[in-house]
């Protein structure tokens, strides 16, 4: 900073200024040097052209022709796909204990899935958890999925088993149809509840379940709540009928503010009716007449 | 799958109103009113697949489903040999 500060000694001259004055008497001693600069500034405004000129033909060929059909929206790049594993060991160990009961295996990211004929699916459960080499010990868990497309058989029953001593898992698969499927509590008791909350939710019968009744629904409840035909919503049915309290005046004004406010969830004018709640000769209370 | 893709995916045809549906000679069977995307179509592939049996079994030509913001209707034309006979 000290040293912009100070004034130029009197007689020294910038560098810079002397630098130009030698360039420009060169260039008055030469000429063609004159020229050089002038063939630069052309090449440079030359090129500055054809850059334009590139973008323009780019803009033109980006935008679509009017009326022309757009182009066809990328596909993002397929993932993984299940692989035959008819020659895994364990599916080839099942085949030979086993006549005809698998009908095909794959594997998914290292998960082993095998389908199983229904009327075997209680001698491949036996044989799988009494294996030598990987013992399936543990029933994980046993669901359900319904396609209702698939008319012969719109029910996927699945077992997910463990092998606790060897860390191993295999998904076992069964089409089932409106006859059901034996059970598996003879091979796994703990298959008892899983069983029954398949009743109850999808309606497949477990043939030689020791106790086949409902587990989450009451009872006298109508229709299985997980099939693809049975509405998510609220719907009146004879159980709720029958059994779920009625409505005061004041809990109808009381509902409708909620509904205002976006606060009720439950109840929407077509799906409840609005009923006497004391039936029993007991009255609203005086300040809520 | 939305409501739509539902119904196109059981060759049902779209309304956005009952009236609509009536003027094209489909007869209105249950509504339902549900509160969210989710429940909607649900209620949708309820409908269509009582609807399908409909269709399957021969009382129904043709199946529809009326879509509303906040409703869904299922709809068909009768099949008229099957309701003479």
């Amino acid at each position: 900073m000290a040293e912009e500060s100070k004034p130029p000694e009197p007689g020294s001259q910038p560098n810079t200024s002397s630098e130009q004055r030698e360039q420009d008497q060169a260039r008055a001693a030469n000429p063609s040097s004159l020229s050089a600069d002038a063939e630069k500034d052309a090449q440079v405004e030359a090129a500055k052209a054809r850059v334009a000129a590139a973008k323009d033909q780019a803009q033109k060929a980006a935008a679509p022709a009017p009326g022309a059909p757009k182009a066809p929206v990328k596909k993002k790049e397929e993932g993984p796909k299940p692989t035959d594993a008819s020659g895994h060991p364990l599916v080839r160990r099942l085949r030979d204990k086993v006549d005809g009961a698998v009908i095909e295996a794959t594997e998914f990211l290292g998960q082993l899935s095998i389908r199983i004929e229904r009327l075997h699916i209680v001698k491949v459960c036996d044989a799988l958890k009494r294996d030598e080499d990987i013992p399936f010990n543990y029933l994980s868990d046993l669901t359900c999925v319904h396609y209702p497309d698939h008319r012969e058989a719109p029910f996927e029953i699945v077992y997910n088993l463990y092998s606790i001593p060897k860390n191993e898992r295999v998904r076992l698969k069964v089409d089932v149809n409106g006859e059901g499927v034996d059970s598996v509590t003879s091979v796994w008791p703990a298959a008892d509840w899983l069983e029954r909350e398949v009743y109850d939710l999808f309606g497949v019968v477990f043939r030689n379940h020791p106790d086949l009744r409902r587990i989450l629904l009451p009872p006298d409840w109508e229709g299985h709540p997980l099939r693809k035909d049975y509405p998510l919503e609220f719907v009146e049915n004879r159980w709720t009928e029958a059994h779920l309290p009625e409505f005061t005046d004041v809990q109808k004004e009381q509902l409708e503010q909620r509904r205002a406010y976006g606060l009720e969830i439950l109840s929407v004018p077509q799906e409840r009716e609005v009923r006497e709640l004391f039936k029993g000769g007991k009255e609203v209370m005086p300040k809520d007449k | 799958m939305s409501p739509k893709e539902i119904a196109a995916h059981y060759e049902a045809k779209v309304f956005d109103s009952p009236e609509a549906a009536t003027t094209a000679g489909f007869a209105l069977t249950e509504t339902h009113t549900p509160r969210n995307v989710w429940n909607k179509a649900s209620a949708a592939q309820s409908l269509l697949l009582k609807l399908r049996d409909k269709k399957e079994k021969g009382e129904a030509k043709e199946i529809g489903l009326v879509i509303e913001p906040w409703s869904v209707t299922g709809c068909y034309v009768p099949n008229e040999v099957a309701t003479n006979s």
